[in-house]
């Protein structure tokens, strides 16, 4: 949807063009304030993070138009300053909480050594591309189960697998990403 | 080596990488999708008519414009990072008014005047029955003073949870400056919201805001031209103009847009709070009934009371102290310098990467110059007293004496670094070192021998570990012999019997320990010295194991060390290390260095030793640039049959 058309659609239907808005783009500012909180706040902070930005996305584009040139930017700073201010919050607050179901899995990503002089964002880029080499459903399984701290049974669904079949790939995913990552000097 | 959890490193990632973390991320359920929504939707329909209500109020004089009440739940969260927004509640009735009402009408300066009952157009409107004159009051609030002083509790329950906050409120109009300090307690009644304790002080000045979270960090905000001036939330675009400084806050807000509609409340007499004479006000609308005391003098709202009709809402905000003008203390931007600097509190930036991809330095955006810059430095600690205080610093202290000055320049000692091991031909030490995850309090403990002869470029080291917690979440104790020699490791495992063998070639120094093997030689310590100058000071000098060290403090956004180093021959003897979630320590019990060092263990008697108990070989490797890969290559024991260089 372009600026333009989004423009169209907010005089017509505020309500539906706030839909396609949540549809087109939720996901994308959910990874975004994920970034963001996965250190310091639960799943509810983090939905309501995201409801805080859509309703300053709603609010912004109702009275403003600096979006039409530019949705995506634009949503992507809201979202990101937006989480900004609720990692301050939290974190203020001390809040902390992991809620990753399966701990003995949790084993499978910790304890991983890197050269400290490899810079954290080489190695984000490196760990990302090892991760997508593994090709799908791999990857997906992996960042959603160690990353984005999903359970199996739900990334079963999300992937159309049983839960037993989602964490007997995922040890293996691991294990291969584990030799990828040896192979550029990342051990456990 | 440092150990990493592998997915921690996503976090605060660039922009780049977020399309592969979105088409990676789970996807969101229509059924998700229409909670989310319909929360989004909700929000936004209350905020929109806060502002066309504001708007509407600032174009046109028809109060009967604007209709209904709505209360917005001021939820913890909802907590701009400035806290501006929280101070209000005393002067919010009254200031939000301002927004709303400064419309051109003539104002009083009810405070200042000689006589309070009298004006220049004779008696002065009676506030306690003429609803105009009390709006005309609450419209000038902060012209009936140059100077506020008070503290006020602020109770806030819901069927969810019971929110208390006390503060201490400072604000001096004409300076436009403003200091609190909040502690706020939450307590969750069902389990669904967090319980916990906080406490913010926060001060704003000159376009600035500074926060010290929990008595811990301190971090500084700038406003200007930020984005944040387009956020309806955050009212630090409004403290410039010291009439709408607390205007925006949703409970202040709300309560000055119904001050403002004089039809939706009745005054109902007269009540002494903090001493002073106080109208009393009172609301009932669908979602409630709310009272509200306001000073008959200045228009500041001094108590408040909720009773909701829904989620069983109560609130209660009341001054428990106040002063004005001469009688207030207002602390000045150099005295709140002066606070942060004789705490002691840690620089702490919530990110460190800015939009642009580049690194934040703390020590640029947490400068506190712009509160002024004292005539003395506040710290006056002597070498010496910089050093007594890593000596008992808890990691969360760290941070470096700036006052401190040494004959060692940073150039002098990463040249010591790069050349440590040639400032002895053999050294034997024994280390402790000990980490702690913060957050489990789980430990691990270590003891290391180590020998290390730089001729031959031999270490032999005997390493003892306890951990409360392993990976199996069990306690255990292992221990592991290593030797280094002709470009082989042997790491013997006593416990199972066995031992390893690598063909370290392609990289010697694979498996060194990094202090006693790494910063004893030292190359690799001196390159993040040289490569990381800008984080790290010279903050003094200490004695360790009887050996003179100079101590430089590294100063990173969520990690930082002190770091000993002998200034004879370059070692590290000494660390203590906050890596955020880890406190670490390592400490030298021993170090010998040449002759006192005693005699060492031979690679044939290692080898000897080895056979004789008749370890296994376990599994050999080899070293692949930083990684050690298994291999089926022929290694054996016989390189240890190399005599040593005499």
């Amino acid at each position: 949807m372009t600026g333009n058309e989004l423009k169209e659609l907010l005089g017509t239907s505020p309500a539906e063009c706030h839909r396609r808005l949540m549809k087109e783009y939720g996901r994308y500012v959910y990874a975004i304030v994920f970034n963001k909180l996965r250190s310091c706040g639960v799943r509810e902070d983090i939905e309501e993070c995201v409801c805080d930005v859509f309703t300053d996305i709603f609010i912004k584009f109702e009275y403003d138009e600096k979006y039409v040139n530019d949705i995506k930017g634009y949503i992507g700073t809201i979202a990101k300053r937006k989480a900004i201010d609720r990692f301050r919050v939290l974190s203020a607050a001390n809040i902390h909480n992991a809620y990753t179901d399966e701990e003995e899995m949790a084993e499978l990503v910790s304890d991983f050594s890197v050269d400290e002089h490899v810079d954290s964002s080489e190695l984000r880029k490196i760990l990302l591309q090892k991760i997508k080499e593994l090709g799908e459903p791999d990857s997906t399984i992996l960042m959603q189960k160690f990353y984005y701290n999903r359970k199996s049974t739900e990334i079963a669904e999300a992937v159309s697998m049983t839960a037993s079949s989602v964490r007997s790939r995922c040890t293996r995913a691991m294990e291969k990403l584990r030799r990828k990552l040896a192979e550029v000097g990342i051990t456990r | 080596m440092k150990k990493i959890d592998l997915f921690d490193t996503f976090e605060n990632a660039e922009d780049e990488l977020m399309e592969d973390f979105t088409d990676m991320s789970p996807e969101i359920s229509d059924e998700k999708l229409d909670k989310l929504l319909a929360v989004s939707e909700r929000n936004y329909e209350k905020k929109k008519a806060e502002i066309e209500r504001t708007r509407k109020a600032d174009n046109t004089d028809d109060e009967n414009m604007v209709s209904g009440v709505e209360r917005v739940k001021r939820t913890v969260w909802l907590r701009p990072a400035a806290m501006a927004a929280s101070f209000v509640l005393i002067a919010g009735t009254v200031i939000g008014s301002i927004v709303l009402f400064n419309r051109g009408k003539s104002k009083k300066d009810l405070f200042n005047s000689d006589d309070l009952s009298n004006t220049d157009n004779g008696a002065l409107p009676d506030v306690y029955t003429d609803k105009e004159a009390l709006i005309e009051l609450c419209s000038n609030a902060t012209k009936h003073y140059d100077k506020i002083e008070a503290t006020y509790v602020h109770e806030f329950s819901n069927s969810d949870y019971i929110r208390t906050t006390n503060t201490k409120l400072e604000y001096d109009v004409k300076g436009n400056y403003l200091f609190a300090d909040e502690k706020e307690r939450q307590d969750s009644l069902k389990g669904l919201y967090s319980t916990f304790d906080s406490r913010f002080v926060s001060y704003f000045y000159n376009n600035k805001g500074v926060h010290i979270n929990n008595e811990e960090t301190f971090e500084v905000s700038t406003y200007e031209d930020d984005w944040y001036k387009e956020n309806v939330y955050i009212v630090c675009e409004d403290f410039y103009d010291p009439k709408y400084i607390f205007s925006t806050e949703p409970d202040s807000y709300i309560r000055s847009e119904r001050i403002k509609r004089s039809d939706t409340w009745s005054i109902t007499g007269k009540d002494t709070v903090c001493g002073r004479e106080c109208v009393v006000v009172e609301t009932e609308h669908e979602y409630g009934k709310e009272t509200e005391y306001i000073d008959a003098e200045t228009g500041v709202e001094l108590k408040y009371v909720y009773d909701g009709n829904y989620d069983d809402e109560k609130a209660k905000f009341e001054v428990t102290d106040i002063n004005y003008n001469d009688e207030a203390h207002v602390t000045s931007p150099l005295e709140f310098r002066q606070r942060i600097e004789e705490n002691g509190y840690e620089s702490f930036v919530s990110f460190a990467i800015d939009e642009n991809g580049n690194r934040v330095d703390p020590a640029v955006q947490n400068n506190l110059d712009f509160l002024g810059i004292p005539d003395k430095p506040f710290t006056t600690a002597a070498k010496t007293t910089a050093v007594a205080t890593t000596e008992t610093a808890t990691t969360e202290t760290i941070r470096a004496d700036s006052s401190y000055t040494d004959d060692m320049d940073q150039e002098s000692i990463i040249k010591l670094c790069k050349t440590a091991a040639k400032h002895y031909d053999r050294a034997y030490a024994v280390y402790k070192e000990e980490s702690t995850t913060k957050e489990s309090g789980e430990k691990n403990t270590r003891k290391y021998l180590v020998q290390y002869d730089t001729i031959n470029k031999t270490i032999m080291s005997e390493c003892n570990e306890v951990s409360s917690g392993g990976d199996d979440g069990n306690d255990f104790e292992r221990n592991t012999v290593g030797y280094w020699y002709k470009d082989r490791n042997v790491t013997v495992h006593p416990e199972n019997g066995t031992y390893d063998i690598a063909d370290t070639s392609e990289n010697p120094k694979m498996f060194y320990r990094y202090e006693f093997a790494l910063d004893l030689s030292s190359d690799m310590f001196a390159e993040e010295l040289e490569r990381e100058k800008q984080y790290w000071s010279i903050t003094g000098r200490d004695t360790v194991c009887g050996r003179e060290c100079i101590v430089i403090t590294m100063e990173y956004p969520y990690t930082g060390s002190y770091i000993y180093i002998d200034i004879e021959t370059g070692a590290v003897l000494k660390k203590i290390c906050d890596l955020g979630s880890t406190n670490y320590e390592l400490q030298a019990l021993t170090v010998k260095y040449d002759d006192e060092a005693g005699e060492f263990m031979t690679p044939a008697e290692f080898k000897k030793r080895i056979e004789d108990v008749g370890f296994k070989l376990n599994k050999k490797y080899k070293a692949d640039g930083m990684a050690a890969m298994e291999t089926d290559d022929p290694l054996d024991l016989n390189f240890l049959d190399i005599p040593l260089v005499r």
